[in-house]
C-alpha cells in the first residue's frame, strides 16, 4: 500500500460542497454499498472517494492503539497487528477486500468478537473529520481515558457518514489470545439458549458463538487441554476449522448465500426464535438472528420491536426501503437536530440513514 | 430566611415543599461539589422523590426558563455540579430504587441515584458485579458516573462507564422522555448514549439506566513490583502491555508516594525502591499462570528489585490499601497540594515524570506521582503551602506546564475528573475554536435554550486564557472519608 495524504485534496471538496450547498456521496472501498437506505436519484450525486487517503500514521504495540488515515485498507491495517499478535477487538467483517478503516467506522461493523471484547463504537479513541461547514476537526485522541468535552468520536460510529467526513481514526486493538479453540454442540435451539445462559454465567472465556442448524459453535480463548472438562460437561467437541469463523463474519457460510431477502434482527440477549418462514441462524449470544424470509418487513419489524430489538434489511437486493427500523419521532427530531449541528446545509449523505435526515 | 420568596410556590405542584430548600442554610451543603474552590449558592434544591416529579420540575424550569444543575452525590472533581445562582440545583439522590436484577440477561435496572458499589453489593448474590470502580464508589451515583464517563481502577481491561451501560433513560430540557441505547448488542441510528456518557448534565437528566453486569473473576492475583530506576518501571509497564497481557489493573507511585504511605498505613512497601508497580491480574485457568509469568519476565529484564506476589486476599488488601491512601498520606507532607488529572501515551512515561521533576525543580515545588499507569492518567499532586506568598501561583504554574505537557505528547487533560468549572480553561489548549463551537452547536441540539448545566465544559473566548487545578487545603478534600485514587 502506498501511504497517500489526500486531505488537502478532501477538504478542498468538502469546502466547495459546503459553499455550493452541495449534497454528496461520501465513499471509503465501497465495499458495503448495500448498507444504508438508497434511492436511484443517488446516482446523480456526486462522489468524494477517501479511498486515496491511505497510511499509518501511527502504531506502537504497547500503546495498544492504530492511528490511520480513513482509506487505509482493513486488512492491511490487520496484517500489521497480526505481524505484532494484536487485533481488533470488535473483528469487524469487510465484505470484500476494499474495505476501509474508515468506511468500517463509519458503518459501525462488528463481527463474532464483538459481545466479548466490545463493538466498533467501544474501541473508538478519536476521529479527525471534516463537517458539513468545511472544518476540520479534531476529537479524543490516543489514549483510553479521555473525558475532555462531548464523544464525538463514538458519535462518528454507524452514522454513516451523515454527520462528517473522517479523515482519520485512532482505535484501541487488543493483543490475540494466546489460545483460541472452537467446540461444537448439537442442540436444537431452545437447548443452545440455555447452554449459553449457563455458560455466560461462568468466567469462562467465550469469544464467539454461532448457531446454525442444530449445532452450536462456540469459540474459546483456551488451549484444548483446558476445554476438557467443558467438553464432558457438554458433550462438545473439538471442531477444528481454521475458516470456521471467516466465513461466519464475511458471511461466506452457504446459509447467505440463500436467495431470500436477509434480514438482521437485533434482540436482546438469548431471544427465542421468531417463527417466520425460512431459515435462521444466530450470534452474539442469540442476541443477533440472521433471518432469510419472504415475510414481510413489517411483520418482522413488528417482532423484533415487541422484545426491545430492531430489524434491519441487510442484503444487496434493490429494494432498499426498509433499511433501518424506524425510530420514534422524538428521536427523529433530535436525529435532524445532530445533523444540523454537524451538517446544516445537508450535504453529507442525504437519507442514507434515516430517510429525511 | 429564603433567598428567593416565590420558589416554593413556583415548584409547589411539582414536588412536596418540604423538598424544596430555598433559605441559605440549607442551601449552604450544596454551594459546590468535592471542587470546594468554587462555590455558589443555587436559587433553590429540588430532592424529587420520582421520575414524574423531575419531568413536572424540567418543564416548569423550561416554561420559566430557569438553568437546571443536576446533582447525584456531589462527590465529582471538577465543579460539574457546581451551582448557578440564578438556576436550581436538582438533586436526584432520592431516586435510589433498584429495580431490578437481570441475572439471565446481565444488566442491572437502576436510578440515578443509585450509588456505583450499591449495584455490585445487589448482583453479589448471582455472583455478578458492576465493572467501573471510581475510588469514590461508596458514595458516588450511577447518574453522576454515566455524566462523567467515570473510571477507576480497573477500567484498562474492563472499560469506563460508557463501556458498560446498555440503555438510558433520560428527560431533555422540555420534560421529553428519551430512551437511548437498548438491551441489545446495538441501536440504530446515531449513538446518542454514547454522546450523553460524559456529558457533564448539558445535554439531558437521567431517569433511569441498565447497567451491564459480569460474572466475577474466576480468580486473580495481584505481584508487588519495585525498581530502583523509574525509567525502569515505566519501561515495563510499556513491556507488559506489549507483551500481550491487559492487567486488571496496573498502579504506578513514586519514591515519594511510596514513603509517605508507608508511613501513613504500613502497607509493606520497599521504602528504598525509586518505584513500585502494583499488576492486578485475573483471568480463567492456565491463563491467569501464564500472565504471572510473562509480567514477572518482563519486570525481570527491567531489573526489578523486588517482585512479590501476594499470598492471600489479607496481604492483597493491605497492597492496595497503600495505594489507595496515597492522597491522605501526601496531604501529611505538605499544608496543600494541586490534584492534577492528565492522560499521557504509555510510552512517554519515563519522559513526562523527568519532565515533570524538571518542572518541579525549576519552581521549587516537590510532586507526588502516582498514577493509573496501564492506562496512562498521571495524578501528579504538586505540594504546596497557601500561606507562603507565591506558592500557590507557583503550584498552578505547574499544574499548567504538567498538562501542556500531556497535550503536547498526545494526551489529554483529563483522565477521568472531567471539565467541569475546573477545566474550562484547559478546554482551550486541547481543542481549537471551531472544535468548541463544534460542541456548542451540539449541545444546542440537545437543550436548545441552554438550560441544562449551562457555562460548564465548553469555555467562551474570553476564558481561554489560563490554567486551574484541584486545590487541596490541610488534606481537608471533601468526602476525605473516601479514598481518592
Amino acid at each position: 500500500m502506498q501511504d497517500h495524504d489526500d486531505s488537502k485534496s478532501l477538504l478542498e471538496q468538502v469546502v466547495n460542497a459546503s459553499q455550493h450547498k452541495q449534497p454528496i456521496r461520501l465513499v471509503g472501498g465501497n465495499s458495503k454499498p448495500f448498507y444504508g437506505n438508497q434511492s436511484p436519484s443517488d446516482h446523480n450525486l456526486e462522489t468524494i472517494s477517501c479511498a486515496q487517503h491511505t497510511g499509518i500514521i501511527d502504531y506502537e504495540p504497547s500503546e495498544l492503539y492504530i492511528t490511520a488515515r480513513s482509506g487505509t485498507p482493513l486488512k492491511v491495517i490487520e496484517k500489521i497487528l497480526a505481524e505484532k499478535q494484536q487485533m481488533l477487538p470488535f473483528e469487524p467483517a469487510a465484505f470484500s477486500h476494499t474495505a476501509t478503516i474508515g468506511g468500517t467506522i463509519a458503518c459501525g461493523v462488528s463481527g463474532p468478537r464483538r459481545p466479548f471484547s466490545g463493538s466498533c463504537r467501544d474501541s473508538i479513541l478519536g476521529v479527525d473529520i471534516i463537517n458539513g461547514l468545511g472544518e476540520p476537526l479534531s476529537f479524543g485522541g490516543h489514549v483510553m481515558k479521555n473525558v475532555a468535552g462531548y464523544d464525538v468520536s463514538r458519535g462518528m460510529c454507524g452514522s454513516l457518514g451523515t454527520l462528517g467526513l473522517i479523515t482519520q481514526v485512532s482505535v484501541k486493538v487488543i493483543p490475540k489470545p494466546d489460545y483460541e479453540t472452537t467446540v461444537v454442540i448439537h442442540a436444537n435451539f431452545d437447548d443452545a439458549l440455555k447452554y449459553l445462559s449457563e455458560i455466560r454465567q461462568t468466567a469462562l472465556p467465550m469469544s464467539a458463538n454461532y448457531y446454525e442448524n442444530e449445532q452450536l459453535f462456540i469459540r474459546f480463548s483456551l488451549s484444548t487441554e483446558e476445554l476438557d472438562t467443558f467438553n464432558r460437561r457438554f458433550k462438545a467437541n473439538i471442531y477444528d476449522d481454521a475458516q470456521f469463523w471467516y466465513q461466519v463474519r464475511e458471511q461466506r457460510k452457504q446459509f447467505f448465500s440463500r436467495q431470500e431477502p436477509l434480514w438482521r434482527c437485533s434482540l436482546p440477549i438469548g431471544s427465542p426464535a421468531f417463527k417466520l418462514s425460512g431459515n435462521m441462524v444466530a450470534e452474539w449470544n442469540a442476541g443477533l438472528h440472521w433471518y432469510k424470509t419472504q415475510e414481510s418487513a413489517e411483520h418482522i419489524q413488528q417482532l423484533c420491536q415487541n422484545v426491545g430489538g430492531h430489524a434491519q434489511l441487510f442484503s444487496t437486493e434493490p429494494h432498499k426501503e426498509f433499511f433501518l427500523h424506524p425510530s420514534t419521532v422524538v428521536m427523529f427530531n433530535l436525529h435532524k437536530r445532530i445533523k444540523e449541528a454537524f451538517d446544516p446545509y445537508g450535504i453529507f449523505n442525504p437519507n442514507r440513514l434515516f430517510v429525511g435526515l | 430566611m429564603s433567598t428567593q420568596p416565590n420558589i416554593k410556590q413556583l415548584f409547589s405542584d411539582c414536588l412536596a415543599t418540604e423538598n424544596i430548600l430555598d433559605t441559605e442554610e440549607t442551601l449552604k451543603p450544596y454551594e459546590c461539589d468535592a471542587l470546594t474552590a468554587y462555590k455558589t449558592m443555587p436559587m433553590a434544591v429540588l430532592l424529587p422523590e420520582s421520575n414524574a416529579q423531575v419531568i413536572a420540575i424540567i418543564k416548569r424550569c423550561h416554561r420559566e426558563q430557569i438553568p437546571i444543575v443536576t446533582r447525584g452525590a456531589g462527590t465529582g472533581l471538577s465543579g460539574g455540579a457546581n451551582p448557578i445562582k440564578n438556576g436550581i440545583l436538582l438533586n436526584l439522590a432520592k431516586l435510589n430504587e433498584i429495580y431490578e436484577i437481570n441475572s439471565e440477561q446481565q444488566f442491572a435496572r437502576v436510578g440515578p441515584g443509585v450509588r456505583n458499589l450499591s449495584i455490585s453489593e445487589a448482583a453479589n448474590d448471582y455472583g455478578l458485579y458492576y465493572a467501573p470502580d471510581p475510588s469514590s464508589q461508596i458514595a458516588c451515583t450511577i447518574g453522576g458516573n454515566i455524566a462523567e464517563n467515570s473510571g477507576g481502577v480497573h477500567c484498562l481491561k474492563y472499560g469506563l462507564t460508557v463501556h458498560n451501560i446498555l440503555e438510558i433513560t433520560y428527560v431533555d430540557y422540555t420534560g421529553e422522555i428519551i430512551v437511548a441505547g437498548s438491551q441489545c448488542y446495538d441501536s440504530p441510528g446515531y449513538d446518542v448514549m454514547a454522546l450523553m456518557t460524559g456529558s457533564e448534565g448539558m445535554l439531558g437528566i437521567i431517569l433511569e439506566a441498565k447497567v451491564r453486569l459480569l460474572p466475577k473473576p474466576n480468580k486473580s492475583k495481584l505481584i508487588l513490583i519495585a525498581f530502583d530506576d523509574i525509567h525502569h518501571a515505566g519501561q515495563a509497564v510499556a513491556d507488559i502491555i506489549a507483551s500481550g497481557v491487559i492487567p486488571a489493573g496496573l498502579e504506578m507511585m513514586d519514591r515519594c508516594v511510596i514513603k509517605a504511605t508507608e508511613n501513613f498505613c504500613h502497607p509493606g512497601y520497599p521504602t528504598e525502591a525509586e518505584a513500585i508497580l502494583l499488576c492486578e491480574l485475573d483471568g480463567y485457568g492456565n491463563s491467569l499462570e501464564r500472565e504471572v509469568e510473562k509480567v514477572i519476565k518482563q519486570c525481570e529484564q527491567h531489573q526489578a528489585s523486588l517482585i512479590k506476589i501476594a499470598l492471600n486476599d489479607e496481604e492483597k488488601e493491605l497492597f492496595w490499601r497503600g495505594r489507595k491512601s496515597a492522597f491522605p498520606a501526601i496531604g501529611r507532607l505538605a499544608p496543600d497540594y494541586l490534584c492534577m488529572d492528565g492522560t499521557i501515551p504509555r510510552r512517554y512515561l519515563a519522559d513526562v515524570l523527568e519532565q515533570i521533576q524538571l518542572f518541579s525543580r525549576q519552581l521549587g515545588l516537590d510532586v507526588a506521582n502516582v498514577f493509573h499507569a496501564g492506562d496512562g492518567n498521571l495524578h501528579p499532586l504538586i505540594m504546596y503551602d497557601a500561606n507562603i506568598a507565591g506558592q500557590q501561583q507557583r503550584a498552578e504554574e505547574l499544574g499548567s506546564r504538567i498538562l501542556q505537557l500531556c497535550v503536547k505528547v498526545g494526551g489529554t487533560i483529563t483522565g477521568e475528573h472531567g471539565i467541569g468549572v475546573e477545566k474550562l480553561n484547559q478546554m482551550c489548549v486541547q481543542f481549537n475554536r471551531a472544535e468548541l463551537d463544534q460542541f456548542m452547536r451540539l449541545k444546542l441540539a440537545f437543550d436548545q435554550d441552554s438550560l441544562l448545566n449551562p457555562g460548564k465544559v465548553i469555555p467562551t473566548l474570553q476564558r481561554c486564557a489560563e490554567f486551574g487545578a484541584m486545590h487541596i487545603h490541610n488534606g481537608e478534600m471533601p468526602f476525605k472519608e473516601l479514598p481518592r485514587f
